[in-house]
């Protein structure tokens, strides 16, 4: 549906985004994830192209996106910020909004403001986070694209909106198979939605895979040492998620048999291996570089 | 149908700037002219058309809020990602500014010709005056529209707007004063260098309308030329809000250099007039330049865009 091919991107002398390769399908919600400042909005903001590449292509149903612009009545991008909204009431944004995006559906659009409760005539600068949020997710929905690129669509808002917002995605992609591309922080969102993560690291993404899939390559360690061996790990290179005394709780891949048998080795007392979650994954991803 | 979304949203983003063409640009001349008129006393009423009074200064406003004040508030972001050719985006804003000034300079002129005709006021020929400075005011506008795809905030377009306009006028005349210093036998004859004015944008904000300028030859092609220059700057250059003077980096070094040049030898000249024409004044003069204007667009050029990034 949509391919990402070889896309790089540097800002002045930084390179941000480097070969990067990814292929959205009809109807997925996908996750991207990755450290601050490693170019997950960069990836939205390129797809829509706002930020022009410079190597490599997008291509969207066959189209390349950057010669036929008008495929982007079919991807809505909802960024953390919308100013253009700031000074405009729902009717005034949705009278431009229908004549930009064929396929807008006030109905729908109507439908989902009155569901939400939210003001018709209030401009948008004087809504709260959450409403602004929805809002947005609203409209974007409401304009019947093929894909819709979230940027933190969860930040900064309280746990009923986040339901109500994440439950509107799920229900999008489930009626009308909605490709969905969201780049969050909160792991436990990404988890809950999400069929596909992609980690952005290194300036590519790596480790594109299914959920589950991916949770099924790691397993938690808790485990009990006769003594302290936290220097030992460490140097390693075996991320720790807690320490306590000699109480140890880690993530190791299954497939990693040196660090298994190394762990093993140091003869613990006690070893427990349970199923992860996607943020102690994220943690032994993401914090591998660091010192533990 | 989509491209009426389009203009619908650039009105809506941009209703004040519109609105203040339409209303002050209609009325300046015509409400100027009433004024006059009415403290006339028992004076034949003679009515000149001298200059374009606030009229650059409008479409300056617009261009600014078109292009700097929609990059500065992140707004850009979002017209970006509408699904228009980033060509046919930077096609229709500059259209909707020019029929602006269009239908604005048209109702003045049907607005002051039915007042002149009232009042039986004595009067230039109005269409040439007027075909000028419609002509004028769109290459103006033009010429800060295309500074807007140049540059990354208002603030910038601001200044490379005014420094283009002005920039012939300054570096042939700068040049010419610094020849005539170390060439005493170079005869500088003024009279002969009207043409300068001519190629200078700021020419034509009507400041230095002692006499009408009737060519409209030059402000039209200076429009086409600043058309190009922002319509490949739009298209090519990152579009996105980072806070830079340029949006293009290749840029910077290049202005930060000729910023410099025009220092030294404006300088250089400034101190041998000061000096009672000495060499030393000369070189003094040229040094604090050098210093002036590796400051001023040091400041602008890297600092503010070092600031803004962090």
């Amino acid at each position: 549906m949509l391919f990402i091919n070889n896309v790089s991107k540097s800002f002045g002398n930084e390179k941000v985004l480097e070969n990067l390769q990814l292929q959205l399908r009809k109807g997925e919600i996908f996750g991207l994830l990755g450290r601050n400042g490693s170019g997950k909005t960069t990836v939205l903001r390129l797809i829509q192209q706002i930020l022009l590449p410079d190597e490599g292509e997008i291509v969207f149903e066959d189209k390349r996106i950057h010669l036929h612009p008008e495929v982007k009545q079919k991807i809505l991008y909802v960024p953390v910020r919308q100013p253009f909204y700031d000074p405009f009431n729902y009717k005034q944004i949705v009278r431009v909004l229908k004549n930009i995006y064929p396929n807008f559906d006030v109905t729908y659009a109507n439908e989902l403001i009155n569901r939400y409760h939210l003001p018709e005539n209030k401009p948008f600068r004087n809504f709260s986070t959450g409403m602004k949020k929805q809002f947005s997710i609203i409209l974007a929905f409401a304009a019947r694209p093929s894909i819709i690129l979230l940027d933190e669509p969860t930040d900064g808002i309280d746990a009923v909106t986040r339901h109500d917002i994440l439950q509107l995605m799920v229900e999008e992609t489930a009626e009308r198979e909605t490709t969905m591309l969201i780049t969050s922080h909160r792991l436990e969102d990404i988890e809950r939605i999400c069929n596909r993560i992609g980690m952005l690291q290194n300036n590519t993404i790596s480790d594109v895979m299914d959920l589950d899939e991916m949770k099924g390559m790691y397993s938690k360690i808790q485990a009990v040492f006769e003594e302290d061996v936290i220097l030992t790990i460490r140097e390693k290179g075996i991320p720790i998620l807690d320490h306590a005394g000699v109480f140890y709780t880690m993530v190791l891949r299954k497939d990693d048999q040196e660090k298994r048998t190394f762990l093993k080795n140091l003869k613990p007392k006690v070893w427990h291996e349970l199923p992860v979650n996607l943020e102690e994954v994220f943690i032994a991803k993401f914090g591998g570089n660091r010192r533990w | 149908m989509v491209i009426k979304g389009f203009v619908q949203k650039e009105w809506l983003q941009n209703k004040g700037g519109f609105w203040a063409v339409l209303i002050l640009l209609s009325i300046y001349t015509p409400a100027s002219l009433f004024i006059k008129y009415l403290s006339k006393g028992d004076q034949p009423f003679v009515f000149y058309t001298d200059t374009f009074g606030i009229a650059p200064f409008l479409v300056f406003i617009l261009a600014v809020s078109q292009m700097g004040i929609e990059r500065g508030k992140g707004i850009v972001d979002f017209t970006l990602s509408l699904p228009y050719k980033r060509g046919a985006i930077y096609f229709i804003k500059w259209s909707m500014g020019v029929l602006a000034i269009l239908l604005s300079i048209s109702l003045n002129f049907m607005i002051t010709h039915i007042l002149l005709d009232t009042t039986h006021a004595e009067h230039d020929p109005l269409v040439g005056w007027y075909g000028l400075m419609l002509i004028s005011l769109v290459m103006l506008y033009t010429l800060t529209f295309a500074a807007g795809a140049l540059t990354g905030t208002a603030l910038a377009q601001t200044i490379v707007a005014i420094s283009a306009a002005i920039l012939p006028l300054l570096i042939i005349g700068i040049t010419l004063a610094n020849i005539s210093i170390f060439f005493q036998s170079f005869y500088f004859d003024y009279v002969n260098l009207e043409w300068i004015f001519y190629i200078t944008p700021v020419t034509y904000a009507g400041f230095f309308f002692d006499e009408p300028y009737g060519n409209i030859f030059y402000p039209l092609v200076m429009t086409v030329i600043f058309y190009f220059i922002g319509y490949f700057s739009y298209i090519k250059h990152p579009n996105e809000r980072t806070g830079s003077f340029f949006l293009w980096k290749q840029l910077e070094i290049p202005i930060h250099i000729l910023v410099i040049l025009i220092g030294i030898l404006s300088f250089s000249v400034f101190g041998y007039i000061i000096s009672d024409e000495t060499i030393s004044g000369y070189v003094m003069g040229a040094v604090f330049g050098a210093v002036i204007g590796f400051f001023i667009s040091y400041m602008l050029i890297f600092k503010s865009a070092k600031n803004r990034m962090k």
